[in-house]
């Protein structure tokens, strides 16, 4: 994959450029809309959470899922990689989702909640 | 002798016959859909909250924006296995060498930029505020809104960087002295997935998670919402309930015996009424649901003061009048909400003073809440002061 990939010639034409000029209006428009707004959106610390998305998942979670399937599904018996591969498939999303409640993050105890159970206020 | 490239050498270490183009043009059709959904709900529940000028949300069909809020959050929940293992079938791409090959090509790779950092963004924010949890300093809606539209912007430029790559893979409209590719599936190393699995591994998971969390707002399918935070069924006199009175600091406030609604403005003759007289007020019954931004919804049986009641009573003229409504909160972004023309003209529109016969607990807006049809759960505002006729 390091060499351009011969099914994919690169973008080119009207098409392309056009739909370049639409997006960047578009950012534009979400960028000026960020910075006229600055009291609600803060946004050196829009700026922290929005590049540390794509550096959390870019440099942590997708090596620690690539690291799994090197190191860890390679050990297991040929047979039974692809229905661990497919579980862990659904089992990380599920698991992401799930952390922040299960950790009780942002949980107001005066509150009654569904999930997790078991920790239910008044 | 030259040294080896050590992103070249990195980019070898991706072996798997998955991450290859046409894996990634079905996963982004997908997440094109997906990311339409939730940007067109999104926008409109923006508007609602924040109206423009141009823009009035209607009072009706009553069970509206519950439909809208509710598929943004599904949705949302829904892409988060579609959008990982997108950028997982993707993620050598990250790693090509040499990394720029022209002025196209380097336009294409900076729009990445905001699409993967704004997609997880969104997702990991939308996640945070379904669990209430705020990690940052900024105000939710608004770093989430306009982050939608960089978001939407990147993803422009790549419908136009990829529509024609993504046309060639799903062999619709192969290139020009090319053979359509045919529709078989990626051959796939003895055991490893093929990409039937892969995908159909990655649909499960959206069904999971959407199984486990959409009950919260479609109630047949409450009793398997194991990861719903809020479910219907769930809370006191069985409604959930995101800010107590408690937090909200109207503990005192709300069970005050000198407590009255007052009801001024643009209007011939203020009034300041209390729990009894409101009582002593003929009473209509409502079906309506909370609606949450967040995306569970439970419906009640509410019963009260019609708002337009109340304007006639206080000579205002006309009942299709613009309405602030105010709690007794003394701080908080929605201790005031707003009623335009056609919500404050709704028969359905009221005043709760009752909730499935019974008073309100003081968790549900005691002594009074507003309660229309139409309106998101944050606009519905509890423990009700005053209204302010325009």
């Amino acid at each position: 994959m390091a060499k351009p990939d011969p099914g994919d010639p690169g973008p080119s034409g009207p098409a392309f450029w056009l739909a370049v000029a639409t997006g960047w209006a578009l950012i534009g428009y979400g960028v000026v809309g960020l910075l006229r707004n600055a009291a609600d959106t803060h946004p050196l610390n829009f700026l922290v959470f929005f590049v540390a998305s794509a550096l959390t998942h870019d440099l942590v979670l997708a090596p620690l899922a690539l690291a799994v399937g090197w190191l860890g599904l390679r050990r297991l018996p040929a047979a039974a990689r692809p229905a661990v591969a497919a579980a862990l498939i659904t089992a990380g999303p599920v698991a992401l989702y799930a952390y922040p409640f299960i950790r009780g993050y942002g949980h107001d105890p005066t509150t009654r909640r569904s999930f997790p159970t078991g920790t239910a206020g008044p | 002798m030259s040294r080896p490239n050590p992103v070249a050498a990195t980019a070898r270490r991706f072996t798997s016959p998955l991450h290859e183009e046409r894996t990634a043009s079905w996963l982004g059709l997908a997440l094109g859909v997906a990311f339409a959904v939730c940007f067109v709900t999104g926008v409109l529940s923006h508007l609602i909250q924040q109206p423009p000028g141009w823009f009035e949300w209607p009072s009706r069909p009553a069970g509206l924006y519950r439909v809208t809020q509710g598929l943004h959050v599904a949705t949302g929940i829904a892409t988060i296995p579609l959008l990982l293992v997108k950028l997982w079938v993707v993620y050598p791409k990250l790693w090509t060498w040499p990394p720029v090959r022209g002025i196209a090509h380097l336009v294409e790779r900076l729009s990445l930029v905001p699409l993967v950092a704004g997609s997880l963004f969104l997702l990991f924010s939308g996640v945070a505020n379904v669990a209430r949890w705020y990690p940052w300093e900024f105000f939710f809606p608004a770093a989430h809104y306009w982050a939608s539209w960089i978001t939407v912007g990147a993803l422009v430029i790549h419908i136009g960087a990829k529509a024609s790559v993504v046309r060639a893979s799903l062999g619709r409209t192969p290139r020009e002295g090319e053979a359509p590719e045919p529709a078989t599936d990626v051959p796939a190393p003895a055991g490893s997935l093929t990409r039937r699995q892969l995908l159909g591994a990655t649909a499960g998971a959206s069904l999971v998670l959407t199984l486990a969390t959409v009950g919260q707002t479609f109630t047949p399918l409450g009793s398997v919402a194991r990861l719903a935070q809020r479910r219907p069924g769930v809370g006191p006199q069985g409604l959930p309930v995101n800010k107590t009175a408690r937090s909200a600091g109207v503990l005192d406030l709300a069970v005050d015996p000198a407590y009255r609604l007052a009801v001024d403005g643009q209007v011939g003759r203020p009034l300041a009424l209390s729990l009894d007289e409101l009582q002593a007020m003929p009473q209509h019954t409502v079906v309506l649901p909370i609606s949450c931004v967040e995306g569970w919804s439970a419906t009640a049986t509410w019963t009260g003061v019609r708002v337009r009641d109340l304007l006639a009573e206080a000579r205002a003229d006309g009942a299709d009048r613009t309405v602030d409504v105010e709690s007794l909160q003394s701080q908080g972004r929605y201790r005031r909400s707003q009623l335009n023309p056609s919500h404050t003209a709704d028969p359905d529109t009221i005043l709760a003073l009752r909730i499935d016969g019974e008073p309100l607990h003081i968790d549900h807006g005691f002594p009074v809440r507003l309660l229309g049809p139409n309106r998101p759960g944050v606009l519905q505002t509890k423990w009700v002061s005053r209204l302010e006729v325009h």
